[in-house]
């Protein structure tokens, strides 16, 4: 009977390492930002305000193998703009958020790019398909407002809601941790 | 307490039923609720932890101060411990290794070539299809580039229709449209990018994208221009795969995902489970070792209160009793406990009163055979003394003051003149079965003293044995007095009957001279002279004697007052300087002065001192000491003589008249002197010295 016992705690001693470290580590916050807003640009054309942004995405080698394997990735671009109250606090005016998916076609063994808008591009390899998610072209992000002295916010991350459920749940895993900073773009009275 | 428990086992079960259903995927929990629920689970066993930790050093510091019940505790929370454990962790163990090894089934080589092999098919057609449209769309352009100008549009109508193709549409280099042949009446054709359209001048460029759920191939060829064998056309052609192809291209692609996202997730999925089940596993140990720390109090906690209880009563304290909470068999042991506690308190008490009785009563017979003139000795069967009061002990002169348990004869043998005593209790006591009281009295001469001691035994019977009540009287006084009465009524008697008859006999004998004398002879005359002169002799000796008989009997007058005891001494003892007797008197006082009738005391002192003088009679060197000592309210005066003393066979009688040691004399001096100090409520005493004569001591008080 010993060994018996013996034999499953040798085999699953590892795990239950595994466990126990996971169970009573404190979850230090990947501060790694592997996108980095570079450029934002809001126009206003026809009574809309249209945004416009280039951003460098980096992905890690988790990440790159989970998408290689058919784990769609669904970027969550968050813009914003607020602006200050009367009492001089600032408070959000306008506020959109839309997703862009990247996705591997196993069978067409092409990468995914499906915009805002639904419109999707294939690339042979990721690199293309990363560049194509660098441009935000003049995305409609909501009628005009009387604007005074905005600010436009941006933050575009990994929504991690879209993965798997054990992905999601495995949370001491920082490969999914894919996000940038909020962008904050001074836009004035822009109308 | 309970509440808490309760509250705390459902919060437990709740969390944990909770984490179960986040894993099965459920749309309402999601990844984030997970992770909470995950958290506060966690938090849960180690709250429990910290629970348990407290509880066990509490027990394990109850076990060292040694609280009752505490071992019990323990010894119950081990077993029930012990019950849960192994079979929850023989379970956990099965369980994990169950789940790795159902989730490494998910994956094996063969589902995952088939799964491949499918969508390598699936491509492969594909990739077939898309040469079959290259083919389709460059023949298409060839004859269009041979055809004319005018008749494109028709020749691309015909072979589209020849070739099955949906749609067909020719652009120049700037993507503008310049002829269109479609299966469907469909608006204006998307237009194509322009990267593709320079992918294709190099010859051909195809390329297959999803659109809505379908799988669509788009060929782009250049068409050759007659001229300049250039290219300023491109031929587009837009053909859908058959749908059942799509259909079983896209749902393989869909499934090998999924088997991909599975097998990707999978160490995340043990992770996440096995974690899931250790939770598990840790909260029901957990739970299970709280609960019996619960249980187990709850077990041990009448058996505890009985022991508590019944440490309480060994010390005494009868009046503990213990709630009765349950109804099960410890409910009746605790109820049969306290019945028993009741009537052991009511014995108790009962008991406490009867030896509060007793205590009184045994003072009360304390008190009276303290006081009590008489002794009082309780002898049991085997002579030993059970009881006896503190007169028994002065009259028996016992070493100590308590002689309880030690065996009376031995005691009392110690003295010789016990021995009459020892003997009579061995004739009559101890060699015989005695049932009736018998009193009997023994007459000790005890250091020189005459004692009569009388024993009055009672046996008492008590059940099979028997005591015996030893009651013992000092009744030399008694004696003493009763002699001394029986002495003055003789002396009254003698008095009466011999003085009155004297007078006449020493008349009568004068008369017969008187008458006589001048009728005898000479020599007759003589003898007559003599006789009636001893006849005259004896009668004033005889009157002498009577009337100190009668002054003995005769209730005496005293004549109360103050006078100075020194001058008397002094004064007596100049009567005496021409005696020849060396009389030394020594004082603590010049002046001591007594009430008393002085002429009664002096016939004491006069009387003692001739008591001496004739003691000291043969005595070359003869002397009298004699001391006075005044104290606070009496004053002792020692007459000391070195003459020839009394012998002991008179020392105890010497105060009865009649009892002398001179050849002359009636007695009585003493019993006079004795009388006159018992009048004047003092005492009088003689002791033999131990060289010569003897000591008398006569003690006065001064008022």
């Amino acid at each position: 009977m010993m060994g018996y016992f013996m034999y499953y705690f040798k085999k699953i001693s590892n795990k239950l390492a595994v466990i126990f470290i996971v169970l009573f580590s404190i979850h230090a916050y990947s501060t790694e930002q592997i996108i980095k807003i570079k450029d934002i640009k809001l126009d206003y054309e026809g009574g809309h305000y249209f945004l416009s942004s280039f951003q460098s995405i980096s992905l890690l080698s988790e990440a790159r193998e989970a998408l290689s394997k058919g784990i769609p990735f669904h970027f969550l671009v968050t813009a914003k703009i607020s602006q200050k109250n009367k009492y001089g606090f600032s408070s959000p005016v306008l506020s959109k958020e839309f997703h862009i998916k990247l996705k591997y076609k196993s069978l067409l063994q092409k990468y995914m790019v499906s915009d805002m808008n639904d419109q999707k591009s294939y690339f042979n390899n990721i690199n293309d398909a990363l560049e194509k998610l660098s441009y935000i072209e003049k995305y409609n992000i909501g009628p005009s407002i009387d604007l005074k002295d905005g600010t436009l916010e941006l933050k575009i991350k990994l929504d991690k809601k879209h993965l798997p459920k054990a992905l999601q749940i495995n949370f001491n895993d920082k490969s999914w941790d894919v996000e940038s900073e909020l962008e904050k773009f001074n836009i004035g009275k822009l109308n | 307490m309970r509440y808490v428990i309760t509250i705390v086992a459902f919060i437990g079960i709740a969390l944990l039923i909770l984490l179960a259903k986040s894993l099965s995927n459920s749309e309402l929990l999601s990844s984030d609720t997970f992770r909470l629920l995950l958290i506060f689970n966690i938090i849960f066993v180690c709250s429990l932890i910290v629970l348990i930790t407290i509880q066990i050093a509490r027990l394990l510091q109850n076990v060292k101060s040694e609280i009752v019940g505490s071992r019990l505790t323990m010894r119950l929370v081990l077993s029930f411990a012990t019950v849960v454990i192994i079979p929850v962790t023989i379970v956990y163990l099965v369980s994990v290794s169950f789940l790795t090894k159902s989730i490494e089934s998910w994956f094996n080589v063969q589902v995952e070539s088939a799964l491949q092999g499918g969508l390598s098919l699936g491509q492969k057609t594909l990739d077939i299809l898309l040469k079959d449209i290259e083919l389709k769309s460059k023949s298409l352009a060839y004859s269009i580039s041979a055809a004319d100008e005018s008749s494109s549009s028709a020749i691309l109508n015909d072979l589209r229709e020849k070739f099955s193709i949906q749609e067909a549409v020719i652009f120049d280099v700037n993507s503008k449209i310049l002829s269109v042949s479609g299966e469907y009446q469909t608006p204006l054709p998307v237009l194509p990018k322009q990267e593709d359209l320079m992918r294709a001048s190099e010859g051909f460029f195809g390329k297959i994208e999803e659109i809505d759920g379908k799988i669509f191939m788009k060929a782009y060829v250049p068409i050759p221009s007659k001229e300049l064998l250039q290219t300023d056309k491109i031929i587009q052609i837009t053909q859908p795969i058959p749908e059942s192809i799509s259909d079983i291209a896209l749902s393989v692609e869909s499934v090998y995902e999924d088997y991909q996202t599975l097998a990707y997730s999978r160490s995340s999925l043990k992770i996440i489970y096995t974690m899931t089940l250790t939770l598990v596993l840790l909260l029901a140990i957990l739970s299970a070792v709280a609960a019996s720390f619960f249980l187990s109090r709850r077990i041990s906690q009448p058996i505890s209160l009985l022991a508590d209880a019944t440490r309480q009563i060994a010390k005494g304290k009868y009046d503990k009793t213990i709630p009765e909470n349950s109804k099960d068999e410890l409910g009746l042991l605790v109820k049969l406990f306290n019945s028993m506690t009741l009537k052991i308190n009511d014995a108790t008490n009962s008991s406490e009163k009867s030896r509060e009785r007793l205590e009184i009563a045994r003072a009360f017979l304390d008190t009276i055979l303290t006081h009590l003139s008489s002794g009082v000795i309780v002898l049991d069967s085997d002579n030993i003394i059970k009881l006896h009061n503190i007169t028994a002990s002065k009259i028996i002169k016992f070493k100590k003051v308590n002689m309880t348990g030690v065996k009376f004869t031995n005691e009392i043998s110690k003295n010789k003149i016990y021995q009459p005593i020892i003997k009579k209790l061995n004739t009559i006591i101890f060699k015989k079965p005695f049932l009736k009281e018998e009193s009997f009295e023994f007459n000790t001469n005890n250091k020189d003293n005459e004692e009569i001691i009388r024993i009055q035994i009672t046996p008492l019977k008590r059940q099979k044995n028997i005591s015996y009540i030893l009651v013992i009287d000092d009744i030399t006084e008694l004696t003493k007095g009763q002699r001394s009465q029986a002495w003055s009524e003789i002396a009254r008697r003698l008095a009466h009957e011999i003085k009155n008859p004297l007078t006449p006999i020493q008349l009568s004998a004068e008369r017969i001279e008187h008458k006589l004398k001048d009728k005898l002879s000479s020599e007759d005359l003589i003898m007559l002279k003599k006789s009636t002169l001893t006849i005259v002799n004896q009668v004033q000796a005889l009157k002498t004697m009577v009337n100190e008989f009668s002054e003995y009997s005769r209730p005496t007058e005293k004549k109360i007052e103050a006078f100075n005891l020194v001058s008397l001494f002094e004064n007596i003892i100049d009567l005496y300087q021409a005696t020849g007797i060396k009389i030394k008197l020594s004082m603590s006082n010049k002046k001591i002065l007594i009430k008393a009738d002085e002429n009664k005391i002096r016939q004491v002192i006069i009387n003692l001192i001739e008591n001496a003088k004739d003691g000291l009679a043969e005595e070359i060197k003869p002397e009298i000491n004699i001391e006075i000592i005044s104290e606070n309210k009496s004053v002792t005066f020692l007459i000391e003589d070195n003459g020839m003393g009394i012998s002991k066979e008179l020392m105890g009688r010497i105060f009865e008249p009649y009892v002398t040691s001179k050849s002359t004399g009636t007695g009585l001096g003493l019993a006079i002197v004795n009388k006159i100090i018992e009048e004047h409520s003092g005492k009088i005493d003689i002791k033999r010295n131990k060289s010569k004569g003897i000591s008398v001591s006569v003690r006065l008080p001064k008022q």
